[in-house]
């Protein structure tokens, strides 16, 4: 099963991604070494709104390590020499440091050699500092 | 001189920022996993929804 046809970028072409946009809970999506649970958009969510959101959204939690975070397998979805566009709506919740970085990357693995990890993006958030120098 | 920093975290709610980027590979892997992950530990990561999205098809090829 294919995922949308329109998204939130707009785009035409099929995402071969899986439930990606949460509206089937975590379903399709594998926790790696972490926990994680969807915040329903649905009237009478009980749980608490981190985001001013009308979308479910995922929330990935109990983080111990900056690889740790939310996957799903491809393989059988990608052909090779074509190309991709990834295109991903994220957040972060409990921000204490200046910056927080989100990444986007494939592993890719190999039965006789290493796994291998392309980067393929990145977005900073920015804690709001407001500098008066005086 | 005096330096002030006020810092405020009420601009993170309701902030949704997209992440984009392309990828394409050249030999076949045996398994191939995306996943977002990056914020420091005890940082949640919140994500809405993503797509990849076939941008340049490769027809010549074995489609798996």
């Amino acid at each position: 099963m294919a995922g949308n046809i329109s998204g939130p970028s707009g785009s035409n072409a099929a995402n071969i991604l899986l439930n990606h946009d949460f509206s089937n809970d975590l379903n399709s999506w594998h926790l790696n070494c972490c926990n994680g649970y969807v915040i329903s958009s649905k009237a009478g969510d009980q749980s608490v709104n981190l985001m001013d959101s009308d979308c479910n959204y995922a929330v990935i939690t109990d983080r111990n390590e900056c690889w740790q975070g939310l996957e799903q397998d491809i393989t059988d979805r990608i052909s090779i020499g074509s190309a991709y566009t990834v295109s991903a709506f994220v957040g972060v919740s409990g921000l204490s440091q200046d910056s927080a970085d989100v990444k986007a990357t494939l592993k890719l693995e190999y039965h006789d050699s290493a796994t291998n990890y392309l980067f393929i993006g990145r977005y900073t958030f920015f804690h709001n500092f407001i500098t008066s120098i005086f | 001189m005096f330096i002030v920093i006020f810092y405020s975290t009420s601009v993170m709610k309701g902030s949704w920022e997209k992440l984009e980027g392309t990828f394409s590979l050249s030999t076949k892997p045996d398994r191939v996993v995306f996943y977002l992950e990056g914020p420091a530990p005890g940082i949640d990561l919140l994500i809405r929804s993503v797509e990849i999205n076939c941008s340049i098809p490769n027809d010549n090829v074995y489609h798996a």
